[in-house]
């Protein structure tokens, strides 16, 4: 089983939620394999205090000039939607690499074969394990815009080498592109919210990617205590905790620290559910 | 001057800096505050208007197949770099993986397939009580983000122009990838909101590393102060005269916040610190 979990806004406790469940199944006795997908801010080897090991890096496709083949035509320059290529008069073209998402476009356009393929690196994975959880995660290189790209290599590096029985999926913020690729797939999701005007908006709009990839969710709020506005339906509401923040800034999920914390009793509950 | 707030990390407190530097710097003078979440955006939440403009972006395009014309050779598929078709009785597009390159229009040889104009999503312009406000708003799980934000930017400096603007206030996303480049790309300085946790030191370093790829002067202000003192004295060591103002944590202000209303015109300790903030800021400008 696959399991994203997501939630539109920046900070409403994704990572937090899903490091602790993953953790909280590990206890079961099932195996858990988490896969960070947010790739800009990967965080959950931070929530776990687990250093990332087994770097990979991820590259992607950019056109070499051979200055021998090319007869200076245009005709790449002309094809590349991202206006990645441009070109002097009676020049070879330039390419403006971090434009570049190595769509290939430029060579199937090139009728004198001149385009070698070269690569960039845009990111890097990586793999580790604690508290009985594996951990696959990504990081985009900064300045790189390519997100999306690390999504797919955490997928892929995750989903293939991963033992899991049970996949943990972690998003990033936001509702476009790099969070569909890490949701593609998911069996389930869990959206995670806070009660406050923007986590709301930012509910529905998470809520409408969902629909469209026809992946059914449960609400997990979080800092259901901060006001008054209640969301009702939620699978569990997690009250706001001082001790969640200790965790938090320690790098300990919460359900490690303090199982008998009420908070941490729920984590396992959700758990046992699950896995059953 | 161009000034864009960024994080790295969600939820930091990007939308209340802004919103409250918003309220502040405007009192003296014309800004255009740009919302450049357009996947969530979240200020016009805070400042209700009017809006003015609404303006559909199409920032991509899309791949589409002539049946009569297709004849299921898979070149298209081959060329493809995002696994965006796939092939049974005829050839399907993935909307949401199509990137619009084109490539499968060079590969077909039989001229099946053309590129359509995509909807990516609205920009919009809306006429607030202090100031106007440029946001945009993506369609869910759509992959024009940056050019979305690309739009918003550039109108918003147009009206900045027009009205003789001295200042344009850019509230960037999450994350450091394709639509917080868009937010940052052409602004002249840029503040940082640090969140005193190891994962909002680890991210605001890497929003600052895009930061210096582009060679934009910055500020880090600390918000949340008080959630971690450890925390706290390592931002102090590592940004050292960077750090410009420490704003703390406020229980308050999730409850401000949670109405719409800009943490600075709450009232103690955070919204003076927001005040003292605004005044560095001013000082910036100059």
């Amino acid at each position: 089983m696959i399991i994203g979990v997501t939630g539109g806004k920046g900070g409403t406790g994704k990572t937090v939620v899903a490091v602790n469940l993953a953790v909280a199944i590990a206890k079961t006795g099932r195996r858990v394999t988490y896969l960070d997908c947010d790739a800009d801010c990967p965080s959950a080897h931070i929530v776990m205090g687990a250093e990332r090991r087994e770097k990979r890096r991820v590259t992607s496709f950019i056109p070499h000039f051979n200055s021998g083949k090319c007869r200076k035509c245009g005709k790449c320059v002309k094809v590349c939607e991202l206006n990645a290529l441009y070109q002097l008069p009676g020049k070879i073209p330039t390419l403006l690499e971090p434009i570049c998402n190595g769509c290939r476009a430029c060579v199937l356009a090139c009728p004198h074969d001149a385009i070698r393929e070269a690569e960039k690196t845009v990111g890097w994975t990586y793999k580790t394990e604690k508290y009985g959880v594996e951990l696959f995660s990504g990081e985009l290189k900064p300045s790189e815009p390519l997100s999306e790209k690390i999504v797919d290599a955490v997928k892929i590096r995750g989903l293939g080498e991963g033992r899991g029985e049970i996949f943990i999926i972690d998003t990033s913020a936001g509702a476009h592109c790099q969070v569909v690729r890490a949701l593609e797939g998911c069996d389930r999701a869990i959206a995670v919210t806070e009660p406050t005007l923007f986590g709301i908006h930012d509910l529905e709009v998470i809520e409408s990617v969902l629909r469209k990839l026809r992946i059914g969710y449960d609400l997990i709020v979080n800092r259901s205590t901060i006001s008054k506005r209640r969301v009702k339906h939620a699978l569990m509401q997690i009250p706001y905790d001082k001790k969640m923040i200790e965790c938090y800034v320690d790098g300990v999920p919460i359900v490690e620290r303090y199982p008998g914390n009420p908070i941490s009793k729920d984590f396992s509950k959700l758990a046992e559910k699950m896995v059953r | 001057m161009r000034i864009v707030v960024l994080s790295g990390k969600g939820g930091t407190g990007k939308s209340c800096v802004v919103s409250s530097l918003a309220v502040e710097l405007s009192k003296r003078r014309k800004l255009v505050l740009v919302d450049a979440d357009a996947d969530c955006p979240n200020q016009h939440i805070i400042f209700p208007g009017r809006d003015v403009r609404k303006e559909r972006i199409y920032a991509s395009k899309i791949a589409v197949v002539d049946r009569n014309k297709c004849k299921l050779c898979g070149e298209c598929l081959k060329a493809c770099q995002f696994g965006a078709l796939a092939t049974g009785e005829r050839i399907e597009v993935d909307e949401l993986r199509c990137e619009g390159c084109g490539a499968c229009v060079l590969a077909c040889p039989n001229g099946a397939v053309r590129l359509a104009p995509k909807l990516s999503g609205e920009m919009i312009v809306r006429e607030t009580e202090r100031f106007p406000l440029v946001y945009g708003r993506l369609l869910p799980g759509e992959s024009g983000s940056g050019r979305i934000v690309h739009e918003a930017r550039r109108i918003g400096d147009e009206i900045a122009e027009e009205r003789d603007a001295e200042l344009v206030l850019v509230d960037a996303p999450a994350g450091i990838g394709c639509p917080v480049i868009a937010a940052v790309a052409g602004c002249e300085y840029a503040i940082g909101v640090l969140e005193p946790t190891p994962a909002g030191m680890a991210n605001l370093e890497r929003a600052l590393q895009v930061l210096e790829h582009f060679g934009i002067q910055y500020s880090v202000v600390m918000n949340k102060v008080g959630i971690s003192r450890e925390n706290e004295r390592k931002a102090v060591r590592k940004f050292g005269k960077k750090l410009i103002a420490k704003i703390p944590y406020d229980e308050g202000i999730p409850r401000l916040l949670a109405n719409g209303v800009p943490p600075v015109l709450g009232e103690g300790k955070a919204a003076e610190s927001f005040r003292r903030l605004a005044g560095k800021v001013k000082a910036i400008i100059r």
